[in-house]
Parts: C-alpha cells; sequence; structure tokens
C-alpha cells in the first residue's frame, strides 16, 4: 500500500478526466459503464494511459488492463484488489 | 545506438537473400551482454520460456530450463551425436544438451560477436561456435537434430509480399533438410502473426527493437515446408509470451538504474515500451507463439 491510498472513486475521477482529454470530449461524456475499448484507443495510447496510471497510483499496473473488457467502474475496482 | 535509422541496413530484394545481416543482428545482441545480464535470468535465454500454471514472475529461470529441455525432447535430441542449434544466443541450450541431455557435440551459429565470445568463453570441447550466417553454414557432417528458437524471425526481412516471404522461408527449410540427416526431427519456436491484418503487420514492427527483422504467419511456414518436413506438433503458448514479458519488464524496473548505466534512458525506455507492446500483442492474440516440431521427409515427392 502507499502512503496516500487511492480510494476506487479517485480512480474513477482520474480515469475519467485522463480520457476527457485524451478523446478531447467533456468529462460528462465519459460513461463509467462500457467497456474501455469502446473508446476507441489504440496500442500506444493505452500504453501511455497504463504508464501515467502506474506513475500517479505508485504500483505497477499491467499494460494489458486496458484489454480485459474492462469499465471505468471494473477496473478502480481491479487496481484496488490488486494493491491488497 | 539503438535509434539508429532502420532503413541504414534495408537491403535490395534478390535471391541471395539470407535474412537479417550481421549489422543488424549486432545492433539488437551487441547493445552488450551486460545490458541483458541485468534483466535476463541466468540462462540469458531471450525467448519464450514455458511456464506451468500457477507459477509466478520468480521462476523465470525453471520456466527457461523447462522450455530448452521442452525443445529437446521436441527434436529427439536426448543422446544424440550432433545437434545444429541456429541462432544460439548466448548458449544455454548448448549447454543444456551436452551437460544434461548427453549429447556428444552440440554445435551453435549466431551473428552476434558478443554471443560468440559468450559461448567460447565456456570452453567446453563438445561446444562449437559459429560466427556465421546460417545461409553460410556447410557442415561436415550431418545433424541429428536441429533446433531453431526465435531464429525465424530474422530469416526475412521486413515488408515483404506473402510468396516473397514463404521463399525466403523456404530456403531456410531447404537448407535444414540438406543438414539432417534421415528420419531427423527438428524443433521450432516463433513468433507468428495471427489476429491482426497484413497492412498493420509493418506498423507493429516500428514498435519493436529488431531491425530487418518481420514475423512469419503460421500459413507461410506450413507452405514453405511442403514436401521437405512433415508437422507433427504445434502448439500456441501465447500466453507463456506474455508472462515472459512480464517478468523481463519486472525485472528491467527492479535494476533500471544499473540498466541506465549500462545503456542509457532512452534505450531503457524503448525496451520497456517494447516489452509492454508485447504483453499487448499476446495478451490479445495479434501475435501467438507457435511451437512446432517437425520430421525430415526422406523422400520427397518431385
Amino acid at each position: 500500500m502507499s502512503n496516500n491510498p487511492k480510494t476506487a472513486a479517485d480512480i474513477q475521477k482520474w480515469l475519467v478526466s485522463y480520457l476527457a482529454v485524451s478523446l478531447e470530449i467533456e468529462p460528462e461524456g465519459v460513461d463509467r459503464t462500457i467497456p474501455f475499448e469502446n473508446y476507441g484507443l489504440d496500442s500506444l495510447k493505452a500504453l501511455a494511459l497504463t504508464g501515467d496510471l502506474e506513475d500517479w497510483l505508485g504500483y505497477e499496473v499491467d499494460p494489458t488492463l486496458m484489454y480485459d473488457s474492462h469499465t471505468i467502474e471494473t477496473l478502480a475496482q481491479h487496481l484496488l484488489e490488486e494493491d491488497e | 545506438m539503438i535509434h539508429r535509422n532502420h532503413e541504414v541496413f534495408t537491403q535490395a530484394t534478390d535471391q541471395d537473400y539470407k535474412g537479417t545481416s550481421a549489422e543488424a543482428i549486432q545492433y539488437h545482441y551487441d547493445d552488450g551482454n551486460d545490458f541483458f545480464k541485468v534483466w535476463l535470468d541466468n540462462t540469458m535465454a531471450y525467448t519464450c520460456a514455458r511456464w506451468e500454471k500457477g507459477e509466478g514472475l520468480e521462476a523465470l529461470e525453471t520456466a527457461q530450463i523447462r522450455k530448452l529441455d521442452f525443445h529437446i525432447n521436441q527434436a529427439k535430441a536426448k543422446g544424440a551425436k550432433r545437434v545444429l542449434d541456429i541462432g544460439c544466443g548466448w548458449g544455454s541450450l548448448l549447454r543444456r544438451l551436452v551437460e544434461v541431455h548427453g549429447v556428444e557435440k552440440a554445435i551453435g551459429i549466431t551473428l552476434s560477436k558478443a554471443q560468440t565470445e559468450q559461448v567460447k568463453s565456456f570452453r567446453n570441447p563438445r561446444i562449437e561456435v559459429y560466427l556465421e550466417n546460417w545461409a553460410d553454414h556447410h557442415p561436415e557432417e550431418l545433424y541429428d537434430a536441429i533446433l531453431g528458437i526465435e531464429v525465424l524471425e530474422h530469416v526475412v526481412q521486413v515488408g515483404l509480399p506473402e510468396t516473397e516471404k514463404v521463399k525466403a522461408y523456404r530456403n531456410f527449410f531447404e537448407h535444414c533438410h540438406k543438414w539432417l540427416k534421415p528420419g531427423g526431427w527438428m524443433s521450432l519456436q516463433t513468433i507468428v502473426y495471427d489476429n491482426m491484418r497484413p497492412e498493420n503487420f509493418n506498423e507493429f514492427l516500428t514498435n519493436e527493437v529488431f531491425p530487418e527483422s518481420d514475423h512469419a504467419t503460421l500459413a507461410e511456414l506450413v507452405k514453405a515446408r511442403e514436401r521437405l518436413f512433415e508437422i507433427v506438433a504445434i502448439r500456441n503458448d501465447r500466453q507463456d509470451y506474455e508472462l515472459t514479458c512480464k517478468a523481463w519488464l519486472s525485472r528491467l524496473k527492479k535494476n533500471r538504474t544499473a540498466a541506465i548505466n549500462v545503456v542509457g534512458s532512452e534505450v531503457v525506455a524503448r525496451y520497456e515500451k517494447y516489452l509492454k507492446f508485447s504483453m499487448i500483442g499476446f495478451h490479445t492474440g495479434s501475435i501467438n507463439l507457435a511451437r512446432i516440431a517437425m520430421r525430415r521427409i526422406d523422400k520427397p515427392c518431385k
């Protein structure tokens, strides 16, 4: 665990704003309940996302995570469980 | 060094094409033993391991040795007189053949000077290593078995149409056929493109760190070996490669400072990206890891 543990809500918020910036859309337009592949991230963007997420969380994140049919909600949950 | 323009190595298509040039191989592998030592395991195997269910990343070395034994068994090389390892790397398979599996003579060929020197340093009279292209290999005696672990990647140049690729692979198989005793076996391991379109092959390779190398599709290999080798078994072990890349990445990250001291931060960043990119490829099945057992066809029909 890092010193400043993030909650599922923190992670969801980070992902929403990351996608909003990356896709140049409003944060309100990001749906937390649809799979990531619906956003059409290519592999390089997916790599950048997991890399930045890793830096922000302070622990390792699998670069393949974006390909496991996760939604923002399930991904946040998954990351918390992995960190335990 | 690693950022040198890949075009430098591009060769014209010709009938004598022998695969990846020595310059390109040295560009990749002669980044130095010291860099690879930082993040490979003690076997220095820079190819996909063979994992068992539930094994953790710390079992990398065990999984690498299991991979060597798998191919040795598949090629029926145990106790053989003469075995050839095409693209012998840092020699872990050569050692395993003579030290554990009772092979009388294990012969390795590679285009990397650093690898040749490493294998020579074993000073084992039952191991021979040659710094040469497989197309220039002229053995004095035939082999009982041939192994090729991730060497087909270096047999064709980038961006060839399918018919040209098949020709290049066939040239490789013809050489193997010529070198092998009647009834001899060959075990191959190679990355193959699978769930992706040919027009995206190049795009994949621009993210690679191997200049002048390309992958096959299974269909190309199956076509290329017709009337030379019969296929006895094909496995797709892409999950093995995802785990192997993950283990390498984890070790490289853990020892990042040491790695940067050897090759600089740009090269390290490039390798990290390449390993992550490969993990995605094997995870999604856009690329697969084929393990193929073949038996020499002794009476090819004309």
